[in-house]
């Protein structure tokens, strides 16, 4: 075997089959291999293996686990079977949450969000180049978003901030007055990833009414089409606040449901499914059925228009136990898996399948809190701005 | 030179770098889109088509190949995974399949380049950098410093 050697074609064709731990591995055997692996070249041919097996599935959640000495980021694979979570190299082991998910970027708070946000990172999970944004101040962030403008070729993050409560928080004229405070001063910012500067976004204009309304539901906002999208209820009635990220504005989104939708299921959920935004839905009698309805891509006007029930994901399996808690569906995956987020953690189930019995597979994450797992895809993208980014220093 | 079988399947000569002859049914031979492309230009009607990369031992194994794929296309699927997974254990070792692969390569045989380059790929999906070096002959051109660097952003792989 002396005179083996291997036309470059032939590398290609073997390193696009193999698993993510094996790739990041062998960017040691030599500087072609581990050039071409972080090529965009190579992640196109990755991603377009259609033999595929599961374990070089792209789709990843993120999760932030607690341990003896701190805490630590995992990433879980595709269907979370007899894979163990694996433990990504992240510059600090301090609780961390995540505030969006973007083209292979998550954007991630560090430092509890109580007492105050100690950073803002963009990170790339799977080459471990990360960006830290400048300062946001000891502020709270009470809704949050990350996103892209193909426009511009620019990501942002957007924020929502409080004062962040004090230390003696527990005092009741503390949080009478921090309380105050809060009702008066939630500022909006983005984060320009090209300029690398933060921006206040100004409130006014259509759907400004119901901007605040944003910071009080807590919630990470949903990236599609070169906008965030936040649930807002008014009373019983549902409202989708729409921010583009291109033009800095908010909007309210013109959501006509189906009648009997209305009457007979119960809201629980804005998610994105592939390219649709979506609403997950609770059937209101005892048979506890999540239900998926797609609408299409934004039209003219910021008009979304329903297109069809997508799919009765069935969670009668895990209903018996979790029947109380709310599934959002986060992601389908090939094979007609969805991966479904809810108050008790993560589950993969096929609405495909008949049976319910073999529906899904549960996942071991105790208890998922506030913004502490997210879905990314593993790409070779970079947070960009070449002065700032910074090698992982172990 | 073109011979037709009592079935009227229309036989082609392929012939490997080391001189040896083999006779196939045109729609085995098809598998390959560079032989196809050949018989297509009229190269197959003036003897046999000549194969500079590829010797007897593989061709033969690619022919293997081309005939199950060819005479199976409405079979059980199940079956043909099962044959195809025989049939790269078969290859033995990894010289065997780089050897295969790289003629899948040149005969542009999609089937048979995905399923080799799939079994190369578990078959080094544990393996050390170092040892997948040594596989191929790959020389390790980092230095010291760069190699130390690489080593610790990809840690994780690691463990």
């Amino acid at each position: 075997m002396a005179n083996l050697t291997l036309p470059p074609v032939i590398v290609e064709e073997i390193l696009a089959m193999l698993p993510s731990k094996s790739i990041h591995r062998f960017r040691q055997v030599s500087k072609s291999w581990s050039s071409f692996l972080v090529s965009v070249e190579f992640q196109k041919l990755r991603t377009n293996k259609s033999t595929v097996p599961p374990e070089t599935n792209l789709q990843k959640i993120l999760q932030c686990s607690t341990v003896d000495d701190g805490h630590v980021i995992e990433s879980l694979g595709c269907l979370g079977d007899e894979e163990d979570p694996v433990r990504l190299q992240f510059p600090t082991d301090k609780y961390v949450h995540f505030l969006g998910s973007c083209n292979g970027l998550v954007c991630v708070a560090v430092g509890d969000n109580e007492s105050g946000v100690e950073e803002i990172v963009v990170w790339n999970p799977f080459t471990g180049i990360y960006r830290k944004l400048h300062d946001i101040g000891d502020r709270r962030i009470c809704a949050c978003g990350f996103g892209y403008e193909s426009e511009a070729d620019d990501y942002k993050v957007f924020i929502a901030t409080k004062p962040a409560s004090s230390d003696g928080a527990d005092d009741y004229k503390v949080k009478i007055f921090s309380f105050l405070k809060k009702k008066k001063k939630t500022k909006f910012e983005i984060f320009s990833l090209r300029t690398g500067s933060w921006k206040e976004v100004k409130t006014t204009g259509h759907g400004g009414k119901y901007v605040e309304r944003i910071a009080e539901e807590h919630e990470v906002g949903l990236f599609l089409n070169g906008a965030l999208h936040w649930e807002v209820r008014t009373g019983r009635k549902i409202k989708v606040i729409a921010f583009d990220l291109a033009r800095e504005k908010f909007s309210v989104v013109v959501l006509v449901l189906p009648r009997d939708l209305v009457v007979e299921l119960e809201f629980k959920a804005l998610c994105v499914l592939e390219e649709y935004l979506a609403m997950s839905f609770f059937p209101k009698g005892i048979n506890y059925v999540g239900v998926a309805v797609c609408v299409r891509k934004e039209q003219c006007d910021g008009v979304y228009s329903w297109v069809h029930f997508v799919e009765y994901v069935s969670v009668e399996s895990v209903s018996r136990i979790y029947f109380k808690c709310d599934f959002i569906p986060q992601a389908v995956k090939e094979g007609g898996h969805m991966i479904l987020h809810f108050s008790g953690g993560l589950k993969w189930d096929n609405p495909d399948e008949e049976t319910n019995e073999t529906g899904g597979v549960f996942l071991n994450i105790k208890f998922s809190e506030f913004r502490k797992t997210i879905a990314y895809t593993e790409a070779l993208t970079s947070a960009y701005a070449p002065l700032e980014i910074k090698q992982l220093q172990v | 030179m073109s011979i037709t079988t009592e079935n009227n399947e229309k036989m082609i000569t392929l012939m490997s770098s080391d001189g040896e002859e083999f006779v196939v049914e045109e729609a085995v031979a098809a598998q390959s889109q560079t032989i196809k492309h050949l018989i297509e230009d009229g190269c197959s009607t003036e003897g046999s088509i000549p194969l500079p990369n590829v010797t007897g031992r593989v061709l033969s194994e690619v022919i293997q190949y081309c005939k199950k794929h060819s005479s199976s296309d409405d079979k059980e699927e199940k079956e043909l995974e099962a044959w195809d997974a025989e049939f790269v254990k078969a290859a033995d070792d990894h010289v065997a399949l780089t050897d295969l692969m790289m003629a899948a390569n040149f005969l542009d045989i999609k089937g048979l380049l995905d399923l080799v380059a799939q079994t190369l790929a578990n078959m080094i999906t544990g393996k050390s950098p170092e040892e997948v070096r040594r596989m191929w002959n790959i020389k390790n051109d980092f230095t010291p410093e760069e190699a130390e660097k690489v080593r610790k952003e990809n840690q994780w792989a690691f463990e």
